[in-house]
């Protein structure tokens, strides 16, 4: 069995493939803490399905804390995950977005799922998934619940921070001005989509699209990324966040048979 | 005769009363979510403190948010040309202001009579402003002014990539997970504050003598590293830092006050 693992800021995710075939995946909050982390996620593999660290032939890893992790490990860029999972759940896919808590990438790849090109925005919160926690936070609510409301908004309102920072306190005096819940995550939403549309932008865009990344769990999200960017997106089989832990496990062996 | 100014920002209200021989008094305080209401606050306690009545002021300029609405003042200006007039007035070889306050940071420059010659202002992004402090003190369970003590003791200032607030939150996090001192920590974040200004200092070019003004410039850690990053002695000021667009406003005010009595004595004859 081959374990592959995305120590990302937000969550580490774990995947588990035997010859190949997918087993199980799981995942853990990072907070702020790699090695933890990453203990973490082997315990709760030992919890929910009784493997051990022995039980694999090989643990590779990516993402933000594969720096961090002491114990040997196989290490592998974050790109090349994402374009091999890509590929992996669907074989005519040639772009890929990941969608993360404090990065948003952008990659062309080939039928083979080698990456051509790609794009990352990693300078700042606007247009992350933490800047969304930090929304949710202001407006009580929930990630699950947040692209229903946003659905049900009956007005387009702009905003006019992109900093999350501010943001927030925009947010906040909305709000109190009496704007509608709704209202306010349908614009933050549109906002944030229009982040990813533009760093999309920078490449040619060709071929079907995955998009993955835990912002990808967020429907509307979803929609609204299709209208941006006029064609079909389809989101990561095993559920967006494992999409690159998924890809860690597939490039032993050359990845995608 | 007396000359008020006041100034309210995001996040703190300043006051200053001024006559001919200097500063009578000044007030800071914590906003109030209304600038009229917080002007208002703030001059009661301005005049509380001297003793001087609202209509013994001769003239009072208010500036910063909200300045065109504050019911006693006569005029206002904006806060660039402000903080540009009170750093000149307290050290006349002042050329190059930085202001960092609550959610703002600006370069100003000046020519000998304190007039604005140039600027370029960061409001877009919570970087390089007192926001982000903020919510690096949050992270550290302490107040915002511990800060800078705390980062003139650090001696290895942690690594920070990004000059985004909500990402350094995350690597100072990191660094405490990892076991770094909460000083070579405070440390890394003066920088990458100093970093944030020096790429706005880029843009305008920079005149000695340099100042600090705004709420930050308290921050002994941030002026040490800004002097670090750009190479440069920069001056501090004979007075409350934070103070600075207030005094500027009531210096506008002796001014205006001036011009509109010459004029006055031109209509007159």
């Amino acid at each position: 069995m081959i374990l592959g693992c995305d120590i990302g800021t937000a969550l580490t995710k774990g995947v588990i493939l035997a010859e190949g075939e997918y087993i199980f995946g799981t995942s853990v909050l990072t907070r702020a803490n790699a090695e933890r982390a990453f203990e973490d996620l082997l315990e709760a593999i030992r919890r929910e399905r009784g493997f051990k660290l022995d039980d694999f032939k090989e643990v590779v890893i990516t993402g933000w804390g594969e720096g961090r992790i002491r114990l040997p490990h196989r290490s592998e860029p974050t790109m090349k995950c994402i374009a091999q999972a890509a590929i992996w759940d669907l074989p005519s896919c040639r772009f890929a977005l990941c969608l993360g808590a404090q990065q948003s990438s952008a990659l062309i790849l080939n039928d083979r799922g080698k990456v051509l090109d790609y794009r990352i925005n990693d300078k700042c919160a606007a247009g992350a998934g933490r800047f969304l926690d930090i929304i949710f936070e202001a407006l009580e609510t929930t990630p699950e619940e947040s692209a229903d409301i946003a659905r049900s908004a009956d007005k387009k309102i702009a905003m006019s921070s992109q900093c999350a920072v501010f943001a927030e306190s925009e947010v906040v005096s909305l709000v109190n001005d009496g704007e509608s819940v709704a209202n306010i995550l349908e614009a933050i939403f549109r906002s944030l989509v229009s982040g990813v549309v533009a760093l999309s932008k920078r490449l040619p865009i060709r071929g079907e699209i995955i998009v993955g990344g835990g912002l990808a769990n967020n429907l509307r999200i979803v929609e609204l990324l299709e209208e941006g960017l006029g064609k079909k997106v389809k989101v990561f089989r095993l559920g967006p966040s494992f999409i690159a832990a998924m890809g860690a496990a597939l490039s032993v062996n050359g990845g995608v048979r | 005769m007396i000359f008020a100014g006041v100034d309210v920002g995001s996040m703190s209200a300043e006051a200053v009363l001024l006559d001919e021989k200097g500063i009578i008094a000044y007030s800071i305080i914590v906003v109030k979510p209304n600038p009229v209401q917080s002007a208002t606050i703030v001059m009661e306690d301005v005049l509380k403190q001297s003793g001087v009545k609202l209509e013994d002021i001769a003239f009072c300029v208010s500036t910063g948010y909200g300045r065109e609405r504050i019911p006693f003042a006569q005029h206002n200006v904006s806060e660039i040309s402000c903080h540009g007039k009170g750093a000149v007035w307290v050290n006349s070889k002042i050329r190059t202001i930085i202001d960092i306050g609550g959610q703002d940071c600006k370069v100003i420059r000046v020519d000998g009579d304190g007039n604005l010659v140039d600027f370029v202002m960061n409001d877009k992004c919570a970087a390089g402003t007192g926001r982000f402090l903020e919510g690096i003190a949050k992270t550290f369970g302490m107040h915002v002014s511990e800060l800078g003590a705390l980062a003139l003791r650090g001696v290895n200032p942690v690594p920070i990539n990004s000059i985004c607030t909500v990402y350094t939150n995350f690597d100072v996090m990191c660094f405490l997970a990892d076991g770094w001192s909460k000083e070579d920590i405070a440390l890394g974040v003066a920088n990458v504050l100093a970093k944030r200004l020096v790429t706005l200092i880029n843009k305008v070019g920079l005149e000695e003598e340099i100042c600090v003004s705004g709420g930050v410039a308290k921050n002994q850690g941030v002026v040490r590293a800004l002097e670090q990053a750009i190479g440069k002695k920069v001056q501090s000021l004979p007075v409350d830092p934070q103070i600075v667009g207030a005094l500027g406003a009531a210096i506008f005010a002796m001014e205006r006050y001036r011009i509109l009595g010459e004029r006055k004595k031109v209509a007159t004859n």
